[in-house]
C-alpha cells in the first residue's frame, strides 16, 4: 500500500518507540494536504498516489536559492541584498522569521556577534514535519537541535505554552533548524501544484501561460520568486502542453514529497589560492538532490576556517553569497488517468505593478497580487493589463467560480516599490 | 516608429564593435601584457582616433543589407576597423581604478570557480592539461591580457595592422603575447558546420548619422507579445543599459556614472579550440547507440542539430521537422519559442517577408522536439519558465556576441589532410553590463549544469562538467515521443570546446580613451 515518506526517507526515531506512531501520523498528515488540495475548485489533474499509482520516472524542477525578490530590491549591490536576506522579519502571530522565501533558509553561526563566521547552515526542512516530530518525541526534537544548532539548546526554549514553538530561538534569531517564512512550508508545495494544474484564461478567453502572469492569475504562492512561479508554470505546462493536439496528464508530487537542496555548484568554494574546497559543503541530513540540511564549515584537519575562503573569487562573508549558487529542486511526477483536458477557467487573481510603469522593465519589479475582485490602489496600475475580465460569451457558468472560493489562502506577498531599493 | 522616441545614443562615443558589431572577413586578435600607466596612455593616444564608431559600423551594416537583399555578396572594403578593450590591471594603471566597481567579476577574472574551466593543471598522465587557464595561449596568470585590439579588415588585416601595431609596441616597449588571425568560414558557419550568430537581442536605441535619426535596431512589424517588442522575429528589444553602462537599463531609468565611464562596456572574451574530428566520431557513436535503444534510427546529422537546437543552415528545430530543402530566409530563423506555437506573420520589410508559424514542443519540460539539453535552449530559454526566474530575467540575461572563428575549415572529404590536425576554434567575444550576472550566469549555472535552465542534461556542445577539476563525461537525457516521460541517459564523453585562453575587459568610450589617452612621447 503507498504510503508518503518523511522528506528524503529521513529516519530520526530509527530504533525509538514512537516511530512507527509517527510514521503513520506524516503519512496521513501528507494524505490529507493532498486530499483537501485535489477538491479544490478545478483541481482535476493532480492526484495523490494513495489513488492512483504515478507512471512517469520523476520530474526534476529546479529553482535558486536566493530570494528573487530581494534580488530586484538591490540589482546592483550584491553586499547590501546578502545582508537584507539576514534581516529577520516578524508577524504579530507568530514572532519572526526569515526573509529567505525560495524554500532554503540559512544562518552563519559565530562565536561572538562580530567574530568570523565558524559555520553556515542552509535547510530546506518543512516546518511541519518538525511539529509532528516534536509531539510524537519531543526528547528527538531537543536531541536534535542540540546536534546541530547547540548543544546548549534547553528544551524549555523550544517551547511556547507547552507547545512546539517553530520560531524559537534556536531557530530563528540564534541558530537555524526549519523553515521559518510563513510561506515556506509543505503544505504550500502541495497548494501550489494542485492549484497549478489549474488552467487560467484572461480577460480574452486565451489561455495564459506567461510565466509570471500565469502565478499573478492564479491563486498559489508568490509571483515575485523564482520558486512558485516556476514551479507552477512548470506544473500547468506539463500537465497540459500548449501544443497543438496534447492530451492531459495527472500530475502529482513524487514520494517523499518535500522541498530539497539540490546541490551547491561546483568548484565555486576555494581557497585564497584558488584551490577548490571539496567537502566544506556538506550535507548533514538528507543527500545531494534530496538535501534537507547542508553545512558549509571547515572539514576535520582543515588549516583555516572560512575567513579564508573565497566564493567564485570572493571572501566569504555571508550565507546568501553562498546561496547564490544553492540549486534547490521538488520533484513531480504524472500519470494517464483519462482526465480530459480540462476547460479554462477565469484568472481569480491579478497582480499591480507602479503606476507608469514600463511592461519591458516588468521582470526587474516585485509586484503586488491580490484577488480578482480587488483593485490596484492609488499609484499602481495592472501589471497584465486585461487579464481580469469578464468571462467571454458561451463559456459556461460552472467554468467561472466565485472568487471567494477559490482563494482561500492569499501568499504572503509584498509590493516593494522602487524607493525600496539601493 | 520616430527613431528619437527612442534613448539616443552617442554614436561617436560608442565602439562600433559593441554596436552593431564588425562584419568582416578578417579579425586580428592581439594581446599586450602592459602595465606601466605612461606607456599605455601614450598607446591610446595613437589608438584613439583609430577605434571605429558606432557610425562606421552601422553603415556597413546598412551596405550589407543592401546586398543581401539584392542577392549579392557584400563588396570588399580595404578600411581597417578597431575595437580595444583594457584589462583589470590596465584600467588601474591607468588611473580608473573605478571600472573595477562597476562589476564583480571584472577583476576577479576567469578563475575556474567563475567559469567551470578545469582547476588542475595537468592531466592524469601528466601532460599539461590546455583547458587549465595557467597552460592557456592568452590571458594566462602568467601573460595576462591588459590591452587587447581587434583589427577587422575584409583581405590582408595582418599587412593593415602591422603599422599601428608597430607604433603601439614601441610605445609599450613590448611585443604582443598574442597575436591570431579570425577569418570568417564560407556561409557564416562556425567549425562544427553550424550557421552562428544567429539569434543576437535587440537594442533600443537611434544614433544620428548625417544629421538623421536611425534606429539602433531595425523594426519589422513583428507584433508584441506579452509586452515584448521586437526587431526582427525573436529578437526581443532590451534597453542599451543591459549592454552599456551608464545608458538606461529600463524606462525611466537614468544611472549616474563618471561621463567617461558611460557608454564603455565589460567584454568577454573566450578562445574556444574545437575538436571537430571527435564531435564527428563521438556524436555519429553517441547516435549509433541512441538508435539502438530507442528503437528507431537517429543519425549523427540528427543527434548533432540537437545538440544545438538548430540544423547546419540555422533553420531552428521549433521550426523545422528536418534540414529544409530551400534555405529559410534568415530573418524567418528566429521566429520561435518553445512551450507555445508562435503564428505565421508577414513582415514589414521590403520583400514583405512572410515567415511562416513555429510549432510547440509537446513537453516543454524536457524538450521532445528541441531537448532541454540543446544549445540554443540552454542559453536561451525563451518563454520556458526556469530556475531564475521568467522570461523577462531569460532576456536581461542576454549578451551581444561577436566574434569570428579561427583556423582553417576541417576537410571532412580529406579527414587525412595535414591541416586537419592543426588548431581551429572560436574567437568568442561578448559585450555585456555585467560579465557575473549576464556571461557568467549563462556559462556556470545553465551551459555548466545538469538541472539549468530546466533538467535534463549539460549542453553537450559548449557546456563544461569539470568540478573534479578535469573534464569529465557530461550526461543528458532523452527522450523519445511516447516515451512516456521515461529518459534515455546517455553521455558525451569526450570534451569538444575547451576552452584554451580568455579574459575579461572593459570596453571604453572613445571618451574614456580620449580622457586616459596621451600623446607620445618621442
Amino acid at each position: 500500500m503507498f504510503r508518503y515518506n518523511p522528506p528524503a526517507n529521513i529516519d530520526d526515531l530509527s530504533g525509538r518507540p514512537t516511530r512507527t506512531a509517527f510514521l503513520d501520523a506524516w503519512h496521513s498528515h501528507v494524505a490529507a494536504r493532498f486530499a483537501q488540495e485535489i477538491s479544490g475548485p478545478g483541481v482535476s489533474l493532480f492526484f495523490s498516489e494513495t489513488t492512483s499509482a504515478a507512471t512517469s520516472p520523476e520530474i526534476p524542477v529546479p529553482w535558486d536559492a536566493f530570494p528573487l525578490f530581494i534580488r530586484r530590491r538591490f540589482p546592483n549591490d550584491a553586499n547590501k541584498r546578502w545582508a537584507e536576506a539576514d534581516v529577520l522579519d516578524t508577524s504579530e502571530q507568530a514572532g519572526p522569521f526569515r526573509q529567505q522565501d525560495e524554500y532554503c533558509e540559512w544562518f552563519a553561526y559565530r562565536d561572538t556577534a562580530a567574530g568570523p563566521i565558524k559555520r553556515i547552515v542552509f535547510t530546506a526542512e518543512a516546518p511541519e514535519y518538525w511539529e509532528r516530530l516534536a509531539v510524537a518525541d519531543f526528547e528527538r526534537v531537543v536531541q536534535l537541535y542540540r546536534q546541530h544548532v547547540s548543544p546548549q539548546v534547553q528544551p524549555a526554549e523550544l517551547l511556547d505554552a507547552g507547545a512546539y514553538n517553530p520560531r524559537n530561538k534556536w531557530n530563528t534569531t540564534h541558530g537555524v533548524m526549519h523553515l521559518t517564512h510563513p510561506a515556506n512550508s509543505l503544505g504550500a508545495e502541495i497548494n501550489l501544484a494542485a492549484r497549478a494544474t489549474v488552467m487560467r484564461m484572461d480577460g480574452q478567453g486565451i489561455r495564459v501561460t506567461d510565466v509570471r502572469k500565469f502565478a499573478c492569475s492564479s491563486n498559489f504562492g508568490d509571483p515575485n520568486r523564482s520558486s512558485d512561479p516556476n514551479i507552477g508554470a512548470a506544473v500547468n505546462l506539463t500537465a497540459l502542453p500548449p501544443a497543438a493536439g496534447s492530451s492531459a496528464k495527472s500530475i502529482t508530487l513524487a514520494d517523499p514529497v518535500a522541498l530539497y537542496i539540490d546541490n551547491l555548484n561546483g568548484n565555486v568554494l576555494t581557497d585564497t589560492d584558488g584551490n577548490p574546497l571539496d567537502g566544506w559543503f556538506r550535507f548533514v541530513r538528507g543527500v545531494p538532490g534530496r538535501g534537507l540540511m547542508a553545512e558549509l564549515a571547515p572539514p576535520a584537519g582543515a588549516t583555516f576556517g572560512l575567513d579564508k575562503v573565497l566564493v567564485v573569487g570572493r571572501p566569504l562573508i555571508n550565507g546568501g553569497q553562498v546561496a547564490d549558487h544553492i540549486k534547490m529542486v521538488l520533484y513531480a511526477k504524472t500519470a494517464s488517468l483519462g482526465q480530459p483536458s480540462p476547460a479554462l477557467r477565469q484568472a481569480v487573481g491579478h497582480c499591480c505593478a507602479p503606476a507608469n510603469f514600463d511592461p519591458s522593465n516588468l521582470s526587474r519589479i516585485n509586484l503586488g497580487h491580490i484577488g480578482a475582485s480587488g483593485s490596484c490602489g492609488a499609484g499602481s496600475q495592472e501589471a497584465y493589463p486585461g487579464l481580469i475580465g469578464p468571462a467571454p460569451a458561451g463559456v459556461a457558468a460552472g467554468a467561472v467560480p466565485s472568487v471567494a472560493a477559490e482563494i482561500k489562502s492569499p501568499s504572503v506577498s509584498r509590493y516593494y516599490m522602487a524607493e525600496r531599493g539601493p | 516608429m520616430d527613431p528619437r522616441s527612442e534613448p539616443r545614443l552617442e554614436a561617436d562615443d560608442i565602439q562600433g564593435n559593441i554596436l552593431p558589431g564588425f562584419r568582416r572577413q578578417q579579425q586580428l586578435f592581439v594581446a599586450y601584457s602592459a602595465t606601466d600607466g605612461d606607456r599605455l596612455a601614450q598607446a591610446l593616444g595613437v589608438l584613439q582616433p583609430r577605434v571605429t564608431r558606432v557610425a562606421a559600423t552601422l553603415a556597413h551594416r546598412a551596405t550589407r543589407k543592401r546586398a543581401l537583399i539584392a542577392k549579392q555578396a557584400p563588396a570588399a572594403r580595404s578600411d581597417l576597423w578597431l575595437a580595444l578593450a583594457l584589462g583589470a590591471r590596465a584600467v588601474t594603471a591607468l588611473g580608473a581604478a573605478e571600472v573595477a566597481g562597476l562589476d564583480e567579476a571584472f577583476p576577479v577574472g576567469q578563475i575556474p570557480g567563475r567559469m567551470g574551466d578545469p582547476s588542475q593543471q595537468t592531466l592524469p598522465d601528466g601532460t599539461a592539461n590546455p583547458g587549465n587557464r595557467s597552460n592557456w595561449v592568452v590571458g594566462s596568470p602568467a601573460r595576462p591580457v591588459d590591452l587587447l585590439l581587434i583589427f577587422a579588415h575584409d583581405h590582408d588585416v595582418q599587412g593593415a595592422a602591422a603599422p599601428l601595431l608597430d607604433e603601439v609596441s614601441a610605445l609599450l616597449g613590448a611585443r604582443p603575447v598574442y597575436c591570431e588571425l579570425g577569418e570568417l568560414l564560407p556561409g557564416d558557419i562556425e567549425h562544427f558546420g553550424f550557421r552562428d550568430g544567429v539569434s543576437q537581442p535587440g537594442v533600443r536605441g537611434h544614433v544620428v548619422v548625417g544629421g538623421a535619426a536611425v534606429l539602433v535596431t531595425t523594426r519589422y512589424g513583428v507584433p508584441a507579445r506579452d509586452g515584448v517588442e521586437y526587431g526582427k522575429p525573436g529578437q526581443p528589444l532590451q534597453w542599451p543599459g543591459q549592454f552599456l553602462i551608464g545608458q538606461p537599463a529600463f524606462s525611466g531609468d537614468a544611472p549616474s556614472v563618471a561621463a567617461e565611464l558611460r557608454n564603455g562596456s565589460f567584454m568577454v572574451f573566450r578562445r574556444l579550440t574545437q575538436d571537430v574530428k571527435a564531435f564527428y566520431e563521438d556524436s555519429d557513436a553517441m547516435a549509433a547507440a541512441l538508435s539502438a535503444r530507442i528503437g528507431r534510427p537517429l543519425s549523427g546529422a540528427d543527434l548533432r542539430a540537437k545538440m544545438v537546437g538548430r540544423f547546419p543552415s540555422g533553420a531552428a528545430l521549433m521550426r523545422h521537422d528536418a534540414e529544409p530543402a530551400t534555405a529559410e530566409a534568415q530573418i524567418a530563423l528566429n521566429h520561435f519559442e518553445f512551450a507555445r506555437p508562435l503564428d505565421a506573420i508577414q513582415l514589414t520589410d521590403a520583400e514583405r517577408t512572410k515567415v511562416a508559424a513555429s510549432f510547440a514542443d509537446p513537453d516543454p519540460l524536457f524538450g521532445l522536439r528541441c531537448p532541454a539539453w540543446s544549445h540554443i535552449r540552454k542559453v536561451n530559454p525563451r518563454d520556458l519558465p526556469t530556475d531564475k526566474g521568467d522570461p523577462g530575467r531569460t532576456r536581461d540575461f542576454q549578451m551581444l556576441r561577436r566574434g569570428i572563428p579561427f583556423g582553417r575549415a576541417y576537410n571532412h572529404d580529406n579527414p587525412s589532410v595535414p591541416d586537419n590536425g592543426t588548431e581551429r576554434g572560436l574567437l568568442f567575444v561578448s559585450y555585456q553590463r555585467s560579465i557575473a550576472d549576464q556571461f557568467e550566469l549563462l556559462n556556470r549555472d545553465w551551459m555548466n549544469h545538469f538541472k539549468g535552465p530546466h533538467s535534463g542534461g549539460f549542453d553537450l556542445l559548449v557546456g563544461q562538467n569539470a568540478s573534479s577539476g578535469y573534464h569529465a563525461t557530461k550526461a543528458a537525457d532523452f527522450h523519445s515521443p511516447g516515451s512516456n516521460g521515461m529518459p534515455i541517459a546517455f553521455e558525451a564523453t569526450r570534451q569538444w570546446v575547451v576552452p584554451t585562453g580568455g579574459a575579461y575587459l572593459f570596453a571604453p568610450s572613445l571618451s574614456f580613451i580620449a580622457k586616459y589617452g596621451k600623446p607620445a612621447v618621442a
